[in-house]
């Protein structure tokens, strides 16, 4: 581990702490605090569109993640925690990948989670006929490609091999050291062959399901309420929270409803504050406590189509980035629970650094624009800021902030154009070879903590669509992707990280953060920076 | 009489086919996909076109046109694309009763409470019950119900704490009182404010003023001879209300957390659902056309000078 | 009841029957003066005719006398409360709210008002239509209406606003462009005008198709027609303007529902377009700090109630003014 990991750990670190200290502070003086006799959890989610780990790939792996467990589970820290694995064993040329099984693993029917339940699992989740969109997480695997887009028909070619009861054995394509990270997602946690096969579509329903994580479905009243209880046959150490009961509420109204669940005192967590709220909390001395802002491996970003003028001047995109008051962004987005960022990915990411940043000001975009040759903004084309309408996100906040924000410094004004958020999808997708001006689409989250999952899918693979073409930094990350020298590939993606911000073919605005809120007698809940899970297998209720 | 009925029932086939070909042309023509990103990930091409593929997507537009149709037709309205492995007959059955119990009570307070209040207030015309009743209708009809249901929800549930913030566990439970008060409030003040005109005008006819001059007490009048024929353009108010009640209302419904087919299906079209759009939208018209029916049907049975052939 | 209706109507048909084209214009007017007379003499519709005017003036000129732009964010004062600058407070980018009230007074009075005025023309066309030729052309139209009674509207609507949100916001191109320049001019608004123009206008046919049915079996207009004037001028010269009243009034009650439908749409965000204001978007974005900033729904809460009430009780009052019942 380099050092610079390191002191990056450290800033991490530090920056968790000062968002925890609420909730550190006031712990101590309930340690010695008696359990409540009745461990039960109480929460509000939104409908999951489905319970089963192959298909689950939105927020639905938030309460997969409940019931099921997969190989090992990564830390915020880095560390592995092993589940359904003991060991991991990787070749040296990087392509063949052994796991050794926990013997000790059993479904929630009792049986034993078997190797072959993994294979069962793993080329369910990218059959074709099956069609399931975390199929992705599976490419890099060697026949997985062929297999899924139909080419090849035949599921023994793929290089994912039950060796015997215990040993799962699989083979890449080429070398991916970034599997580490993928391998014990959601996206591949295992399914109970003999239940999937006995049951078919509706295996998942609470009536059959059977499951290997530390909690179980008791029942699951679709858009209604979901109740998990403690799994008595798990194989580990159980979970002192007996029940937890879920509320399921609409997805358009959960923030809101979530935290008047949790004032009303119906619920022990929330989720969410709703924007115009959170001042509120933040000087409610009880609420205030309650409240911690946990942050996420995620940023909200603009796009530029940097293949064409004006964008195409980095002077121009620059001038925009330096236009932008980013605290006060965030303050009014969410008064200033998110992290302002000058950088386009997460801290934890390879590549970080905030110091990669383009230094300046105000008066800076101003010479920018004038050496461009719109000195004031004059000259400047009409040019739109598209986004999708999605609340929640605050787009249409933003937009109108950042619509101001480039008026008063650089003298233009953007139009505002907000769209449906599927035909966003659509649209967006057809910019592959048709111009824009810029977008912003609502952030990016981390599937998992690897800047594959960064630069290459954004730039290699293109899916930003941003037109921008730098030759020197697609070669860095070409060649640091399947790169197994850890330093070295650190290296590689440090040289991109530095020509991107300096380029600025994306503005970085903000980490999410999650905002949560506990009762005060609610101990023991892990956030991840990944994707905000929460880990409900330490919670205990105190009495209160 | 039943020729009428019949004929009526008949006619439902064509109006059907029309709105199945609006709703499916207008959803196909509308941009963006059920496959088409919506969290935060992109959709590999591969696994686009296998769902493509699985959904008969890829099909010419006419045959997905009649193998829908033909499939609706026997009763099978498909898969949901949203929610893997449950079909629209399922969402169906699960969601639809609630919004039916909850409209139907709604309509029964809107029509209990609403036709005695409109009378009285055409009784006392122009006194200030009538005065105060008319103004709290027109406030009860000028305000969002989304509006009445969420200061609902904040002053009593969050701040009393006299009934849970959201959810539904039935219609005789406390979580149902708002959501039926803030459904039942803009048809309640309909229903008053056409009882009360109908009933004016009923109490200015001849018949009504002779049998007043005859001694009869006001009571035994308005009862006897003025309620029943006030009650027409009542009836025709309440049908048209009370299709849009039992069809769900997605803004009531959303606030409250109750799961009905109002709100399940705004999210159907935000994510291009189509199965779900076209089984939900072909029974909320059938539902549509029945109460039309029925309303039609009330008339002849108030007004036996109405007949139908 | 109906007993004398008959009896009254068939006396004035025969009475009409007699005059000449000129006397019966002179009995027209003289019949919309008296509705005028008596509907001077409700206070309570006067009083929401001249709130009606009142705003409808404030929102025009608004322009001309407000200290704040309703765009200009103030981030320093997000969601303060009304004081001597802010006489209603700031929204949640600190802009003004009673610039944003009066600016979207515009919005939803326009939306109201243009939107009926749809509703009617479309409506009083089909309606003229289906009750004048009857046969075919009837049996046509009211099918399509029943078809359309049987779309549960909001459902309809939500489709068709949706489908065209996305139509223009992408890049436009072909047929489409002029209409997505109309849109824009509006506001975002353009799909509002066409939902509604499809679901409305159905009770406003279906009125006047009864209307005409009635009379145009009255002798006046058989004699018009001996007489050889033309359909499209019977239509107008005689059958429209006697069923001007229950039109008028239909009208009057049916601008709030445009009102408060614009609202709804806001709240799922099928409304306008920002920063442009509206007062259901104002409502929608209330409503989300109803709890910690009540003060923001409240004012275009109470100007919309205003509104409304200022319609159903001109309503109200036209309808009984022109109500051949009350004539003494």
């Amino acid at each position: 581990m380099s050092r610079r990991i390191a002191v990056l750990r450290l800033i991490v670190f530090a920056a968790a702490v000062a968002l925890v200290i609420p909730m550190t502070a006031v712990s101590p003086a309930f340690s010695q605090a008696k359990l409540a006799k009745d461990q039960t959890l109480r929460m509000v989610i939104r409908e999951p569109t489905s319970m089963d780990p192959n298909l689950a790939g939105d927020h639905s792996i938030w309460y997969v993640d409940q019931i099921f467990e997969g190989l090992y589970k990564i830390l915020d820290d880095g560390k592995i925690i092993w589940l359904g694995a003991k060991s991991m064993d990787v070749s040296k040329d990087g392509l063949t990948w052994t796991f050794k099984l926990n013997p000790s693993a059993k479904w929630s029917d009792g049986k034993p989670v078997t190797a072959q339940d993994y294979e069962f699992s793993w080329k369910r989740a990218i059959d074709p006929k099956f069609a399931s969109d975390v199929a992705s997480f599976y490419s890099a695997i060697k026949g997985a490609d062929p297999y899924m887009s139909g080419k090849v028909k035949d599921p023994n070619t793929v290089a994912i091999k039950a060796v015997d009861t215990y040993t799962l054995q699989i083979t890449m394509a080429e070398p991916a050291p970034y599997f580490r990270s993928v391998a014990g997602l959601t996206y591949l946690y295992p399914v109970p062959k003999h239940v999937v096969e006995k049951f078919g579509d509706k295996w998942s329903e609470a009536a059959n399901i059977v499951s290997n994580g530390v909690f179980t479905m008791q029942s699951w009243k679709h858009d209604q309420e979901m109740v998990l209880v403690r799994n008595e046959n798990y194989w580990g150490k159980k979970p002192v929270l007996q029940k937890v009961l879920v509320r399921i509420v609409p997805a358009t109204e959960l923030c809101s409803a979530d935290f008047r669940a949790f004032e009303a005192n119906e619920t022990d967590f929330a989720m969410c504050v709703p924007t115009a709220d959170i001042e509120r909390v933040l000087r409610d001395p009880n609420l205030s406590k309650q409240l911690t802002s946990e942050l996420l491996s995620a940023s909200q970003f603009l796009v530029f189509d940097a293949g064409r003028a004006p964008w195409n001047d980095t002077r121009v995109r620059q001038a925009f980035n330096l236009a932008i008051d980013r605290e006060k962004v965030t303050q009014v987005i969410s008064r200033g629970l998110y992290k302002p960022t000058k950088v386009l990915v997460a801290p934890g990411i390879q590549g970080y650094d905030s110091k990669h940043a383009l230094q300046g000001g105000p008066a800076d975009a101003q010479r920018l624009m004038a050496e461009a040759g719109f000195p004031g903004g004059r000259g400047f084309p009409a040019f739109k800021l598209t986004a999708p309408d999605v609340q929640a996100r605050g787009n249409r906040v933003l937009a109108e902030l950042l619509q101001q924000m480039w008026k008063d410094t650089l003298g233009i004004t953007a139009q505002i154009e907000l769209m449906e958020p599927k035909a966003f999808s659509a649209w967006r997708s057809g910019r592959k070879n048709q111009p824009f001006d810029i977008y912003t689409r609502g952030g990016w989250w981390s599937d998992y903590e690897d800047p594959t999952n960064w630069y290459n899918i954004f730039f290699e693979d293109g899916w930003l669509n941003s037109h921008w073409q730098n030759d020197q930094f697609l070669q860095l990350v070409r060649a640091a992707a399947p790169e197994l020298n850890r330093a070295k590939r650190i290296a590689l993606y440090d040289q991109a990280d530095m020509i991107l911000e300096r380029e600025s073919p994306t503005i970085g605005l903000w980490y999410f953060t999650d905002y949560w809120m506990r009762k005060p007698w609610l101990k023991g809940l892990q956030h991840t920076r990944i994707l905000g899970f929460f880990w409900l297998r330490d919670v205990t209720i105190l009495e209160h | 009489m039943r020729r009428y009925v019949v004929r009526r029932v008949l006619a439902l086939i064509p109006t059907l086919l029309l709105i199945y070909t609006i709703v499916f042309f207008l959803m196909r023509a509308t941009p963006g996909g059920p496959w088409d990103e919506t969290g935060s990930r992109p959709v590999f091409p591969e696994i686009r076109e296998n769902l493509m593929r699985k959904y008969h997507l890829n099909d010419p537009l006419w045959k997905q046109y009649v193998d829908y149709l033909s499939g609706a037709l026997h009763g099978d309205l498909g898969p949901s694309y949203r929610q893997r492995g449950r079909t629209v007959n399922e969402i169906i059955a699960d969601f639809f009763p609630i919004s039916l119990q909850l409209g139907l009570a709604a309509m029964v307070v809107a029509v209990g409470v609403g036709i005695p209040l409109g009378f009285v207030a055409a009784i006392r015309q122009d006194s200030w019950i009538d005065r105060g009743l008319m103004l709290l209708a027109v406030i009860g009809i000028s305000t969002p119900s989304f509006v009445v249901a969420t200061v609902m929800i904040v002053v009593f549930g969050v701040y009393l704490r006299w009934v849970p913030t959201s959810g539904w566990s039935g219609l005789f439970s406390r979580q149902a009182l708002i959501p039926l008060f803030a459904l039942a409030l803009w048809p309640l003040a309909a229903v008053a404010r056409y009882s009360r005109s109908s009933m004016l005008e009923v109490i200015r006819a001849d018949y009504v003023r002779t049998a007043r001059a005859k001694g009869l007490k006001e009571l035994a009048v308005v009862a006897r001879h003025a309620a029943r024929n006030a009650m027409i353009p009542v009836v025709t108010i309440t049908g048209v209300y009370l299709a849009f009640v039992v069809t769900g209302s997605f803004y009531v419904e959303s606030v409250t957390g109750v799961p009905g087919l109002g709100r399940y299906l705004v999210l159907s079209i935000s994510a291009r659902d189509y199965p779900v759009i076209m089984g939900t939208t072909l029974l909320l018209a059938v539902i549509v056309m029945i109460v039309n029916l029925i309303v039609d049907l009330t008339y002849a049975f108030l007004d036996p000078r109405i007949r139908y052939e | 009841m109906n007993e004398r209706i008959t009896t009254e109507s068939s006396v004035r048909a025969r009475a009409s029957a007699a005059m000449s084209a000129d006397q019966l214009a002179a009995l027209s007017r003289g019949f919309w003066a008296d509705a005028w007379k008596r509907l001077l003499r409700n206070h309570v519709a006067m009083a929401s005719l001249g709130f009606l005017v009142v705003l409808a003036l404030a929102a025009i000129l608004a322009p001309l006398f407000l200290p704040h732009s309703y765009e200009r964010q103030d981030l320093l004062a997000l969601y303060a409360s009304p004081s001597g600058t802010h006489w209603l407070g700031t929204d949640h980018l600190g802009r003004d709210l009673l610039s944003r009230l009066l600016v979207g007074a515009r919005i939803s009075l326009t939306v109201g008002l243009v939107a009926e005025f749809i509703i009617i023309s479309i409506g009083t066309v089909m309606g003229s239509l289906a009750g004048y030729f009857g046969g075919w052309v009837d049996t046509l139209i009211m099918r399509v209406v029943d078809a359309l009674y049987a779309f549960p509207d909001l459902l309809l609507i939500i489709i068709v606003m949706s489908f065209l949100k996305a139509q223009f916001g992408g890049a436009v191109a072909g047929w489409l462009m002029p209409l997505a320049a109309l849109n824009k001019a509006l506001g975002g608004l353009l799909g509002v005008f066409i939902a509604l123009g499809l679901t409305s206008w159905l009770t406003t046919c279906r009125l006047v198709r009864g209307q005409i049915l009635s009379l145009r079996e009255r002798e006046f207009v058989e004699s018009a027609r001996v007489l050889g004037a033309r359909p499209g001028r019977i239509i107008r010269a005689h059958l429209l303007p006697n069923t001007l009243g229950p039109i008028l009034v239909a009208a009057t009650l049916g601008v709030p529902n445009a009102i408060l439908l614009e609202a709804s749409l806001s709240f799922i965000g099928l409304g306008v377009d920002p920063p442009m204001p509206s007062w259901g978007l104002m409502i929608s974005e209330g409503v989300q700090a109803v709890q910690s900033y009540p003060h923001v729904i409240l004012a275009p809460a109470i100007a919309i109630s205003l509104t409304l009430m200022g319609f159903h009780f001109l309503g109200d009052g036209l309808r009984d003014a022109l109500d051949p019942l009350l004539k003494r």
